[in-house]
């Protein structure tokens, strides 16, 4: 829908003029969030072996016990290996094995190694830009590997590489060894599951959260004035209701939109340090704006001011300096967990899911045999984008795999973690948001009880709880004017649109 | 698992040689490929000698061929007045003497055969009579040539009794084997047959050797196949690659007195195949399974050499394959096996009975220079050295296995340094794993590098087209090749080679004339914007050999010229005489015009060749030509040689030089502007005019090539096949340009002994002429080229060139270095610092030169890379300016900018210095560490910025945020590379490639990081 400012409407007498209209407000938590936000003492030191090794522990008891419920207990006929070394064990080559792993996909990825071999001019090259394009040779190379070894899985059974097997996945598979080959064949697989999620308690009233992302601002544009004004309740009589019980905004992520890098060792020219300070400047405005009427979570993006490695932390408060001032605005990491309403949402900005997107992306394709998965889009730097239904499928996966960031810190730059992986979800939230999509896509899928993996998600918990989680896919704002609106009473969504005339 | 035995090693069918097919030697003929022939010999019972064969069928099967009844013989000219069978008496009596007891007559025969020498043409070109003194076992040979070389041997002779004089011997040094292969037409490599009933299989009770088949033959039932047609193919052979693993102490290298071999990694895999037969890894104590990949572990060091011992006889290679194995680990095993009274361990070789020895050899030869090397005799295994055969045939800037693996595999490769190694080793089973794991990977590499550079197919036809077994190849130098073709070629035409003393040949032999400068035009420096064709003449001396009949048997003396008719004979330009072809064809002449011929021949069959493998033997063997045929010339220069002939190869480049010189003046007679601007050994640069476009001069080179070769006696040929344009001409065999064979698009820049491939530079500086040469050249953008020294030299003395570039580094060899060198200096350092993870002895040292104290001399300045970065201590920029890059930049830079070279150095760019501070230190100690605004540098005791700068937070806080995410992506994309090099994820990586780009730089990434992480942190103060 087309939300319209119009001259007849009674404008708000500014920012403290408050008519008859009461904004809704609901318990927010924010403690959950503390997983993603680094010491202050950061320390390099650490290597990114402890990543996966922290978790492939943290995975690997309940992976067990679901390999146990999905292939069946130990047998004459079936090998649970303890570690993937013991394959070879006596006896393997006649009884098919099961053996847990990380996966590791051996393929074309931008590579700062292969740059000192081209490189003639750059005596020290640049690190390599993240990858617009899926990764060739995707299909070449998949390797389980576990603390004690790694083996090379045949995956000729499958007609593609399911996405189980993204790099950075922890997954169960059973088959056998090929001794002679020196591979793993691989008969089928499971992943761990969905994590135990928590009673959802009923709340019985409507209230939104709205989510956008891509702002990026400073462009000139009359939807993020619209969608600031929406927000504070001037809007359209029939939607005042609707904008009164919205009572958080999340940003996930790109509040400032990408702005090309000048080298550094040049000094600035005269009026760049203005240009590059006034997109904050503009953000500083619409955040304290939309802060003094509602609640505002600012999760930072990639093209945000914070560090690059996720998780990203919180856009510092010298940035924002009068938004900052506003208890009602909440700077938070990338990614984002924390509970409203007794609801989890558990949100990203999205480098997540375009970095996994770009591992199936060919084979994707060739099922699919056309480009409905992935399509090129020419405005973002000829970045392949998943379309919302893959998005929304990678979102399952990764909610049955446990796990957000599987491809960090392969393909995606991540803090060493030297004790934990973060990114392990350990329960499995209400809302799973994913920012700064091609389209909207939201879907509700179930979480079912132990026993009935044979429904339509194939999800199964450890309790007992039968449960649903609201995946979303929140479009880009700059390409659609879109903002998404989830209703934490039901857990449904709606999107609306804040532009005339979006030129696309 | 628990340490199994030898007893208990389950030995895998697949390891084995395929099953034997059913054999009957009444019925089958027996078809092998040749492979390896013993050094030495078996004795029969009437004292003669059995050759045995070593060889693969087709199927894969091995086979050892004992071949009985082939005599040794060596030949002495007839002397007047004694008789054969006298000779053959007096020689029998004297050597009876000296063995006492022995029942059978050393000299079988000596017969009266017509023969010439090959040295001299004769005129009237008469044949001679020599005998030919059969031996009854070539272990008597030195001793029965030696009778009649120092002469006083006393023959009866009508006159009596009379001493006979010292006699010259001929083809008596011929080896045993190689004069088998002669006489039965076998070259290297190839297929025999025995057909069907000529040979007994010998029955297992009475074998002596570990084969598959082993059979008697009579050297005459052999019937030898040229390797051509369906004899092209090449059987199977196995390869069997190993590295060993050894528990070193702290700071010493590993010595075999003192150090366990703790693993043995093994990779079985037979030639042309596309997977491995076996990846196995033996190891002291227990280790942890690896997929794909038998582990089998030891309590006891000695019961693990005895069962890979057992390994090597079940899988039973026919070449033993690894990198640096012949002066490592292979003398490791040995040694180490005497250490621990191990004794049946050194039977590695096919034999049972003959123990596995080694002795040390000096290989000197022009080419290769002199090593110093091992020899094992391994009787039927042919050992294969990666490290050698790379080094032999290819110039790096490191020889490194890491270096290697980067240079030709495209794969930078994880270097555990030993001093990690023993703590694998003493950690539990997991860490012997990981050991293990590197250790396959290192077994691997050698046959990986193998294949990818072909080295094996291109061997086996260099042993085809020369006709020695492969095995001499490696061990043997370039000489041996053109010893058997010369050979081969005299016993077909009835020539016979003299037995040389060494350095007894000609006069003057002690310097050859190869080593005279065959610059014959001096170049005219400079850089030519303008196209210059090269003209070269096509394997110019082998075509001057011909052109000019040049040989042993067409050299004149000069005594006999006068009986000669002047026509007949041609004087060299450097004053020798040969007869001309219409008299007398050159044997040099014919090897070379049947090595071309076979050339142009391969070529052609390589052309209409489809299948990949069959291609590559056919390329391996037009290579093999070609190196055979430009081997010649060098066979008759080489004065330890065995048949060295200075008038020869003096005329040979005498030649050469006359044909560069009259090519310049023909080109200069017939095109007016053209200027011959320099002249090589066999080819000539011309610039044809000064506006001469590209296409042009093609076509007037093209002109030129065909017009000038008709000035030259056949087969020379001048060829036009290449353009530079621009070329830099920097002085003689120093050049670069860009190479153009169309007028499209050019083929690379070549570039001829600039410095960019020693590797006593840093990296720097072969980075930046290889850029300055691009910019140069491909761009033709001399501001540019200049504008990038300047950046460099500038970030240089701004201390902004990452450490990796400026590392140098240099291998300790010898402790007691006279001179103070760097790395010595460093490396005594090092030992004081920490002697654990100090170089020692056959390592490498990389260091940098740091600032240091005043007057401190520049070795004692070399500082440890990584201390460098942990420490924050000043790089000494000034000398890499003006010791590394200063003298190769004026260089390349002096042709184009002439005397202003100079302002390369000097100017606004070398203003700007800085040092970094020195954590390290003597006044640093009582430094104080304060907190400054990261604005303005005022002290603050908290926080980023002062009062004054708050109204500049968010600009401060946005340039410092930016140079934390710049190396936030640097961090991510060095260490994610590196974990996915190491093969593994989750185990840090350990690696110490030092001859890594980003080794150090990842370290860097680490620090620098932190430290600007830190300086973000401050501006979160009250989160």
């Amino acid at each position: 829908m087309h939300s319209k400012e119009q001259a007849a409407q009674p404008q708000s007498n500014g920012e403290n003029g408050n008519h008859a209209k009461v904004r809704k407000t609901i318990p927010i938590d924010l403690e959950p969030s503390k997983r993603f936000v680094l010491p202050s003492k950061k320390r390099y030191e650490p290597q990114y072996a402890h990543i996966y090794f922290c978790r492939l522990t943290a995975l690997r008891p309940a992976l067990e016990s679901t390999a146990r419920v999905i292939f069946g207990p130990p047998s004459d006929k079936l090998h649970h290996a303890k570690r993937i070394v013991n394959v070879s064990s006596e006896g393997a080559n006649e009884r098919e094995t099961v053996i847990i792993g990380v996966v590791f996909r051996q393929m074309t990825k931008p590579s700062i190694l292969a740059l000192y071999e081209q490189a003639s001019h750059d005596l020290i090259p640049a690190p390599p830009p993240r990858a617009t394009a899926p990764y060739p040779g995707a299909d070449d190379t998949v390797f389980l590997e576990d603390e004690n070894g790694r083996c090379t899985l045949d995956m000729s059974g499958f007609d593609q590489i399911p996405d189980a097997f993204v790099t950075g996945f922890v997954v169960a598979v059973k088959g056998k060894e090929d001794h002679l080959k020196g591979t793993f064949k691989v008969g089928s697989f499971t992943p761990v599951l969905a994590a135990p999620q928590p009673t959802l308690k009923p709340y019985e009233e409507d209230a939104y959260i709205c989510i956008v992302s891509s702002l990026c601002l400073p462009q000139p544009s009359f939807g993020v004035e619209l969608l600031g004004e929406f927000l504070k309740g001037n809007t359209l009589e029939e939607d005042e209701a609707f904008a009164m019980n919205t009572v958080a905004l999340v940003i996930t992520g790109n509040v400032i939109g990408h702005v090309s890098d000048t080298p550094t060792h040049q000094p600035l020219a005269v009026g760049e340090k203005e240009r590059i300070a006034s997109p904050m400047v503009d953000a500083d405005r619409f955040l304290s704006g939309v802060a003094s009427t509602l609640p505002v979570f600012y999760m930072p993006g990639e093209h945000d001011a914070t560090n690059y490695l996720l998780p990203q932390q919180a856009v510092n408060r010298c940035l924002l300096p009068s938004a900052s001032r506003n208890s009602n605005f909440h700077r938070v990491p990338n990614p984002l967990l924390c509970e409203m309403a007794g609801r989890s949402l558990l949100a990203t900005s999205g480098q997540n899911v375009e970095d996994f997107a770009l591992y199936a992306a060919e084979s994707a394709k060739d099922q699919q045999n056309d480009n409905q998965m992935l399509e090129r889009d020419p405005v973002n730097k000829g970045m392949y984008e998943a379309d919302g239904e893959r998005v929304l499928e990678i979102m399952g996966n990764m909610l049955k795999n446990r796990h957000i960031a599987p491809t960090c810190p392969d393909t995606l730059g991540s803090y060493p973690f030297y004790e934990r992986d973060p990114f392990v979800i350990e329960r499995t939230p209400h809302i799973f948001v994913v920012g700064n999509q091609k389209e909207f896509g939201a879907r509700r899928i179930r979480v079912s009880t132990e026993g009935s993996q044979s429904s339509d998600e194939g999800m199964i918990v450890e309790g007992e709880i039968c449960g649903t989680v609201c995946l979303v896919s929140a479009p880009r704002f700059d390409k659609s004017g879109q903002a998404v609106f989830v209703n934490l009473r039901n857990m449904e969504c709606c999107v609306r649109e804040f532009a005339v005339d979006m030129q696309m | 698992m628990g340490a199994s035995d030898l007893q208990t090693v389950k030995v895998r069918d697949v390891w084995r040689r395929p099953p034997l097919p059913n054999l009957n030697p009444q019925a089958d003929p027996l078809v092998v490929m040749q492979v390896d022939v013993s050094d030495d010999h078996a004795t029969e019972g009437n004292g003669s000698a059995i050759l045995r064969l070593f060889g693969v069928t087709e199927q894969g099967n091995s086979v050892l061929l004992r071949v009985h009844r082939f005599y040794h013989y060596f030949y002495v000219p007839v002397l007047p007045g004694v008789e054969a069978s006298a000779l053959n008496e007096a020689l029998n009596v004297a050597l009876s003497k000296k063995h006492e007891g022995m029942s059978h007559r050393i000299v079988v025969h000596v017969r009266v055969v017509t023969k010439r020498n090959i040295m001299y043409f004769v005129p009237g070109d008469p044949e001679m009579q020599f005998f030919r003194i059969t031996i009854l076992n070539p272990r008597y040979m030195k001793e029965t040539a030696s009778l009649l070389q120092s002469g006083g041997l006393r023959v009866e002779t009508p006159d009596g009794l009379k001493p006979l004089p010292e006699l010259l011997t001929f083809e008596s040094t011929l080896d045993y084997a190689l004069r088998f292969m002669i006489e039965t037409g076998l070259m290297g490599c190839s297929w025999l047959t025995v057909p069907a009933s000529k040979y007994k299989l010998v029955p297992h009770g009475q074998r002596e050797s570990h084969l598959q088949i082993e059979v008697d033959v009579d050297a005459d039932d052999i019937i030898s196949h040229k390797p051509e047609g369906k004899w092209l193919t090449t059987a199977p052979l196995r390869r069997l690659s190993f590295d060993i693993e050894c528990a070193g102490r702290k700071g010493i290298f590993p010595e075999p007195q003192h150090d366990s071999v703790i693993q043995i990694a093994n990779y079985v895999w037979d030639h042309g195949q596309p997977k491995p037969i076996a990846k196995v890894v033996f190891t002291l104590k227990s280790c942890a399974s690896i997929v794909g990949a038998d582990v089998l572990s030891f309590e006891d060091e000695s019961s693990m050499l005895s069962a890979w011992r057992e390994f090597v006889r079940v899988t039973d290679p026919d070449i033993l394959t690894g990198y640096n194995i012949v002066n490592f680990d292979l003398p490791y095993l040995l040694d180490r096996a005497k250490e621990l009274a191990a004794n049946d361990f050194p039977f590695l070789g096919r034999l049972r009975r003959a123990k596995t020895t080694m002795r040390k050899t000096r290989m000197s030869s022009s080419a290769f220079g002199t090593h110093e090397s091992r020899s094992f005799s391994l009787h039927g295994r042919t050992v294969f050295d990666m490290l050698q055969l790379i080094t032999r045939e290819y110039k790096l800037r490191s020889y490194s296995l890491n270096s290697v693996s980067a240079e030709f595999l495209g794969q930078q490769k994880e270097d555990v340094h030993y001093s990690i190694i023993s703590d694998l080793q003493n950690g539990d089973e997991q860490t012997r794993r990981r050991l293990a794991v590197y250790c396959l990977k290192d077994a691997l590499l050698p046959v990986k590098l193998m294949d990818k550079l072909l080295a094996l197919t291109n061997y086996m036809e260099m042993s085809r087209v020369t006709g020695i077994p492969l095995g001499w190849l490696v061990s043997r130098g370039h000489m041996i090749k053109v010893v058997s073709l010369l050979h081969r070629k005299s016993h077909q035409v009835d020539l016979l080679v003299p037995d040389l003393k060494r350095n007894m040949g000609e006069a003057g032999a002690s310097d050859g004339p190869q080593f005279e400068g065959a610059t014959v035009i001096e170049p005219m420096k400079g850089y030519y914007r303008d196209p210059i064709a090269t003209l070269d003449f096509a394997s110019l001396y082998p075509s001057i050999i011909m052109a000019h009949n040049l040989c042993y048997s067409t050299l004149i003396r000069p005594l006999h010229l006068s009986h000669m008719n002047s026509s007949d004979y041609t004087t060299s330009p450097s004053g020798s005489h040969f007869v001309k072809k219409t008299v007398k064809k050159g044997i040099l002449t014919k090897i070379l015009e049947e090595l071309l011929a076979a050339r142009k021949k391969a070529k052609k069959d390589l052309k209409e060749a489809e299948d990949p493998f069959l291609k590559s033997v056919l390329n391996g063997r037009q290579l093999a030509l070609k190196i055979s045929a430009n081997a010649v010339y060098g066979f008759t220069g080489a004065s330890v040689g065995k048949l060295p002939c200075m008038d020869i190869s003096a005329s040979t480049t005498a030649y050469g030089r006359q044909m560069i010189e009259s090519t310049k003046a023909e080109v200069e007679k017939r095109y007016k502007h053209a200027t011959v601007i320099y002249g090589d050994t066999d080819s000539v640069m011309i610039k044809f005019g000064s506006s001469t476009s590209l296409e042009e001069s093609m076509r007037l080179g093209e002109e030129a090539a065909t017009a000038i070769s008709e000035v030259f006696p056949k087969p020379v040929k001048l060829e036009f096949e290449k353009c530079y344009y621009p070329y830099l001409l920097i002085s003689k065999k120093r050049y670069a340009g860009l190479l153009w064979t169309n007028t499209k698009d050019f083929d690379k820049m070549d570039c001829k002994g600039v410095e960019s491939v020693r590797r006593d530079n840093c990296r720097l500086v072969a980075n930046v002429i290889s850029t300055s040469l691009e910019l140069l050249l491909k761009k033709q953008d001399l501001q540019k080229a200049i504008d990038t020294v300047k950046q460099t030299i500038s970030d240089l003395l701004q201390n902004k060139i990452d450490i990796s570039l400026l590392v140098v580094s240099k291998a300790l060899t010898k402790t007691d270095y006279e001179a103070k060198q760097a790395h010595v200096t460093l490396a005594e350092k090092m030992r004081k610092r920490d002697a654990g993870t100090a170089p020692s002895l056959g390592d490498r040292v990389p260091y940098v030169i740091t600032h240091g104290s005043k007057n401190e001399p520049a070795y004692s300045r070399a500082e440890d890379p990584l201390y460098v970065l942990e420490h924050n201590v000043p790089i000494d920029n000034r000398y890499y300016l003006e010791n590394m890059l200063r003298k190769p930049l004026e260089r390349i830079f002096e042709p184009v900018m002439g005397t202003k070279v100079g302002s390369l150095f000097v100017g606004e760019h070398t203003r700007t210095v800085s040092v970094v501070t020195s954590k390290k230190g003597a006044l640093m100690k009582f430094a104080k560490i304060r907190l400054s605004c990261l604005g303005c540098k005022s002290p603050v005791n908290e926080g980023a910025i002062c009062k004054y700068c708050v109204p500049k937070e968010a600009e401060i806080y946005m340039k410092h945020l930016d140079s934390v995410t710049k190396l936030e992506k640097v961090y991510a994309s060095l260490w994610t590379e590196c974990q996915r090099c190491m093969g593994d994820v989750c185990h840090d990586v350990l690696c110490s490639n030092g001859d890594c780009p980003i080794f150090y730089r990842r370290r860097k990434a680490q620090k620098d990081l932190d430290y600007a992480s830190e300086k973000l942190q401050r501006f979160e103060l009250d989160w």
